[in-house]
């Protein structure tokens, strides 16, 4: 049972927020019957992302807590009257991982006070594993995918796009449990 | 030149083979030099959809490996790497030993013991040509070792001393145990002492021989036969071909399930896991699973000798999937640590820790297969969602943990376990839901036998060699020996360096042949199986007496 979450990785929790959501689509002017691709950028910045570091994944792993299981939900949205909108894309749950376990790269480990280290399981499932801890840090909390919208979605004239995302945790030794939810700015398509 | 910072004599090799690009480094981790054990640096990585492993050591030079035979399978199986509890085993107090020195269990291991063998003998009544495991007569230095009744109950005892979780899972092994007449009584002696599991690993001859003894074993407490069975065929399997199917015959009778254990070695039975799969099918009422073994190379071989026998999980798992023509596929296997979200999630309900098998991915995998009307094997992969399964309870067990209340959490589980099984692709008569509930919400010993009962398993286990060791594997090995020393031994340790471990432990513990056969007034050789069985009913040809048995036809029905 991992513990309570002490008042720091309660603090850790709120002081963890998303950066600015960028929505870029392949285009801004498409033929009526063509589907639109479009990238959703953001990322987890602040106190989860700079917590999840060596010394944390030391102490985490003693108490085998292992696993930081991140879920991303991604939405399009096309506004309609003022702050009324239609979806366009229903929320997508994308699910990554940092896994701890204990490292043998000689490049990386001493086998005494630095043994632990961090992979990523992507939203594919595939494991990701890196020498370096920023690069961990990457592969986990800053996310960016293409999300295709198909072309029934839009309507002739002017769509104005918004992707609403969230991102959720669990708890753990390091950061108690939390859960942000952001909106892009919109971005406007012209389908003639 | 440099491979991610990695500046090893491998950079050599590679500039060597002018195709540096075509490798992709995986990850990196510590072996040991096959020819003087030094511990040495190791990179894995892929080429031309392989996963080969290499080392170099200053004084022997490099060695490269196959390490596993499809790169695709290696990353989905790594996916599911998760790292045990760790373990505290009662007598070994060292801490950060360095591996592989001083097993037993040190500070370092991360996994408890998922089964524990003991050596009841080494000798054993045949003498296979791949074996590096029975006593051979005329062998300078030859020891028999029988522990004592005595030794044998302090060693379940140190196993059932370790924490967090007490082993419950004992082999016995040899040799060829059943040589050892007091067998019923360590039976009954490893069982009083708490152990839930017991298998007896055999070859199955003197259970052919005399059938009654299948009873008396079960009688004193054998959960199942570990039989080894190489092949359908006298060329495969000269070993116990003959005999085999009285043996089962004999567990039949008894009601005592067989696991057959091919040990598979390519170009020498590779073509035959259908056919070992087939062969289950035929006595799915007894044979419980068939574990694949791709074979440990052990003693000095040259590379040439070592792509010949080199098989690897993934090679098994694409032969079966030809050899069943399609009905196992290769995407029907997990890897053996993909149970852990099951073991988190009972973890979180019941508040304490559970038996988890958290060995390396790459040590081990398996799949469960069932019959349909028409006989044709349908794997769980079939009807279950068994991945979108072992996400939910993981996440369920993170919810738990996090303060969700266990009852309600359990409660919307159950209801939601029901969705990941197709109910139209299940085989008829069986009800997966209400097995995976008693097993999830029950969790006990019988409600997981209830589970193998109503299956066939199919299992790998690829045990290391010198030539493939990796310290991270053996780190999380949960295959262990008890020895009268009271130590609690990785088997990747024990036999992989027997030097430092097996051959040491023998001898401390063993006497001369010598002194073993005046001491026991007979000869080593008395007990090696001459083929009696298979000489029984005709006594003309080797092959003619059992297979025109009615027996033999009954149970092993191959042409």
């Amino acid at each position: 049972m991992i513990p309570a979450p002490s008042s720091e990785a309660v603090a850790i929790a709120k002081n963890t927020r998303l950066t600015a959501i960028h929505v870029i689509p392949s285009s801004n002017d498409i033929p009526a019957d063509q589907s639109l691709d479009v990238k959703v950028r953001f990322a987890i910045a602040g106190g989860l992302y700079e917590v999840y570091n060596r010394d944390t994944w030391q102490n985490a792993y003693a108490k085998h807590d292992t696993t930081l299981r991140i879920i991303y939900k991604v939405g399009l949205y096309r506004k309609t009257t003022g702050l009324l909108s239609r979806t366009i894309i229903r929320p997508i749950k994308f699910v990554r991982k940092g896994k701890l376990y204990w490292t043998r790269n000689p490049d990386l480990t001493d086998n005494t006070e630095n043994r632990i280290w961090s992979f990523v399981v992507d939203e594919e499932g595939l494991p990701r594993i890196f020498d370096k801890e920023i690069d961990v840090k990457n592969a986990l909390f800053s996310f960016e995918r293409i999300l295709t919208v198909p072309a029934e979605s839009l309507r002739t004239g002017k769509n104005s796009i918004l992707a609403r995302v969230s991102a959720e945790w669990y708890r753990h030794t390091y950061i108690g449990k939390g859960n942000l939810h952001g909106t892009s700015k919109p971005v406007d398509i012209i389908v003639h | 030149m440099q491979i991610a910072g990695f500046d090893m004599a491998v950079t050599e090799v590679l500039e060597q083979k002018e195709a540096p690009k075509k490798i992709n480094v995986i990850r990196k981790t510590q072996s040991i030099c096959p020819e003087c054990n030094r511990i040495l640096p190791a990179i894995v990585f892929e080429r031309d959809n392989k996963v080969f492993m290499t080392k170099t050591c200053p004084e022997h030079g490099e060695t490269e490996e196959l390490y596993y035979g499809d790169y695709e399978m290696y990353l989905k199986f790594s996916s599911y790497w998760s790292d045990g509890k760790g373990t505290h085993a009662p007598n070994v107090k060292l801490d950060n030993c360095q591996c592989p020195a001083n097993c037993g269990l040190c500070t370092n291991h991360l996994s408890h013991t998922g089964l524990a063998n003991i050596i009841v003998t080494n000798r054993c009544d045949l003498t296979c040509w791949y074996c590096f495991f029975y006593v051979k007569k005329g062998l300078e230095g030859a020891y028999v070792y029988e522990p004592t009744q005595e030794q044998i109950r302090m060693m379940v005892r140190t196993l059932r001393a370790e924490r967090p979780v007490p082993g419950n899972s004992v082999q016995i092994t040899g040799g060829e145990p059943t040589l050892r007449e007091d067998l019923p009584e360590i039976i009954r002696i490893i069982k009083s002492e708490g152990v839930d599991h017991i298998q007896l690993n055999t070859n199955g001859i003197n259970i052919a021989l005399h059938p009654e003894l299948a009873k008396i074993y079960r009688d004193a407490g054998v959960s199942n036969l570990y039989m080894s069975f190489d092949g359908v065929t006298p060329k495969t399997n000269p070993k116990n071909h003959w005999e085999a199917p009285y043996a089962i015959e004999a567990c039949r009778q008894a009601h005592l399930g067989v696991v057959l254990v091919p040990t598979v070695i390519k170009s020498i039975n590779d073509h035959e896991l259908g056919g070992i799969i087939n062969f289950a099918r035929q006595n799915i009422d007894t044979v419980r699973a068939v574990n694949f073994q791709p074979v440990s190379l052990t003693g000095r071989m040259s590379k040439k000798e070592r792509e010949k026998y080199r098989i690897t999980i993934p090679d098994c798992i694409h032969r079966i999937e030809e050899q069943t023509n399609g009905e196992v596929t290769a995407d029907s296997w997990f890897p053996v640590p993909s149970c852990s979200p099951v073991t988190h999630f009972i973890e979180a309900i019941t508040n304490r820790p559970q038996y988890e098998l958290s060995i390396h991915f790459a040590c081990g995998a398996g799949t469960y297969v069932y019959l349909d009307n028409n006989k044709r094997l349908i794997p769980i992969t079939r009807f279950v969602d068994i991945k979108g399964l072992l996400e939910f309870l993981d996440e369920k067990a993170d919810e738990i943990y996090s303060g969700s209340n266990k009852w309600i959490t359990l409660a919307k589980a159950a209801t939601k376990i029901m969705s990941f099984i197709d109910k139209e692709k299940q085989p008829e008569g069986l009800n997966m839901g209400k097995l995976l509930f008693d097993a999830l919400v029950r969790h006990d010993y019988s409600a997981i036998g209830q589970f193998h009962m109503k299956s066939l398993f199919l299992g790998m286990m690829h045990f290391q060699d010198k030539y493939n060791q990796d310290e991270e594997r053996l780190q999380r090995c949960d295959i262990h020996y008890l020895t009268p020393d009271l130590r609690i031994i990785p088997f990747c340790s024990f036999n992989v360096i027997p030097e430092w471990y097996r051959d040491r432990i023998q001898k401390k513990y063993g006497i001369p042949v010598e002194e073993w056969e005046k001491g026991s007034g007979e000869k080593l050789e008395a007990k090696l199986y001459r083929g009696d069985l298979r000489k029984l009913k005709l006594g003309q040809r080797v092959e003619m007496s059992c297979s025109t048995s009615e027996i033999f036809q009954k149970v092993s029905n191959v042409q």
